[in-house]
């Protein structure tokens, strides 16, 4: 188990070296190997090591799924606030709690909920959130979010 | 095809200078920042669509380091503001 | 059909920046200029770029191209967040400015 979390991060960078090459024939294979390999041992402190759960991914694809909807929803919403003739907007900050424990989840929350138009991450302190809000009906979505309910599902 | 392409590149730059209307007026410090990172977006956006106009690829190489230097220039500016700053 | 997804794709990426663009202008606070500026150029770059795959059909740059998108969408929230926390600094250290509002959610219990 040790050993394949270990090709992960070579294999990766890898993948970057070759897309960035726009070909793939032996030298450039040969030249990747040595460059990601030797990356990867001189930041092998600074890269998380943490398992990698396969069964976990269809949920993962799912959440981008989701995020991209929401992200479209969103940005038509704001939209129409920004064109419409007379701007109306209640912006206010609000404090939320949040229930998920890993720190790679809560920043992936915390990106979400900035992506997503008309909420806005500001901090994020131990399991704290501040949210500025563009207008006051965001916030029932904020508390009782999907986001939330998902990256559960997947900790869980 | 190509018809498209260069209205969205007069497109984008048309936006870019009313973007900059912001960047040069903006009360504050933060405005000009957020002004400047549309700025920085648009950029990226009109760099890679030239790239297909000219037939170029290697343009795309050059929107990724913009994108990353475009990011490492918000955040340290933003860490200049946050730590009391300049009066602007 | 293909020229006409393309067509469609890049002619709301536009809007979408346009919409950015309008909101920077009229919003009257920082951070609802935060919100709308920042926020439109992320569909609107992800629509523009999807446009330019479409049309270059696969291959590598294809693949370059959506790093480009990696790119964007993971620096893009960062920035928006270090600028909306430096902009919370800055209004908390000024003295002469009435503070923010603050709106206590307390029922939180059951998610």
């Amino acid at each position: 188990m040790k050993k394949s979390i270990a090709l992960i991060w070579p294999g990766l960078l890898l993948l970057f070296w070759i897309i960035l090459c726009e070909k793939y024939n032996f030298e450039v294979l040969l030249i990747g190997i040595v460059v990601a390999v030797t990356v990867y041992y001189l930041n092998r402190n600074f890269l998380p090591n943490r398992e990698l759960k396969i069964h976990k991914l269809p949920l993962y694809a799912l959440y981008v799924i989701l995020l991209l909807k929401e992200i479209v929803l969103a940005n038509i919403s704001v939209a129409k606030i920004v064109l419409s003739p007379k701007i109306n907007v209640s912006p206010c900050i609000v404090k939320i709690k949040t229930q998920l424990n890993s720190s790679l989840h809560r920043a992936i929350l915390a990106n979400s909920i900035t992506l997503t138009p008309g909420t806005l991450t500001l901090q994020l302190t131990d399991d704290e959130l501040v949210i500025h809000c563009l207008v006051k009906e965001n916030i029932p979505d904020l508390v009782d979010s999907k986001f939330e309910k998902l990256l559960l599902k997947i900790e869980g | 095809m190509h018809g498209l392409f260069f209205f969205s590149i007069v497109f984008l730059a048309i936006t870019i200078m009313i973007c900059s209307y912001r960047a040069v007026k903006g009360p504050k410090a933060t405005d000009r920042l957020i002004a400047i990172n549309v700025i920085g977006t648009k950029t990226v956006v009109l760099i890679c669509i030239i790239s297909f106009i000219l037939k170029e690829t290697y343009f795309i190489d050059v929107v990724l380091v913009y994108a990353l230097i475009s990011f490492v220039s918000s955040t340290v500016i933003s860490k200049h503001i946050e730590n009391g700053g300049t009066k602007i | 059909m293909k020229t006409m997804l393309i067509y469609l794709l890049m002619a709301g990426g536009l809007f979408f920046f346009l919409v950015g663009t309008v909101g920077l202008l009229r919003m009257k606070d920082v951070m609802t200029r935060v919100h709308s500026a920042a926020k439109c150029d992320t569909l609107g770059a992800l629509l523009c770029i999807t446009a330019l795959i479409l049309y270059s059909g696969g291959g590598f740059v294809g693949l370059k191209l959506i790093l480009v998108i990696v790119f964007l969408w993971t620096t893009n929230p960062t920035a928006t967040h270090l600028i909306g926390k430096a902009e919370l600094k800055r209004q908390q250290n000024a003295d002469n400015q009435e503070p923010f509002y603050w709106n206590e959610v307390e029922d939180h219990g059951d998610i």
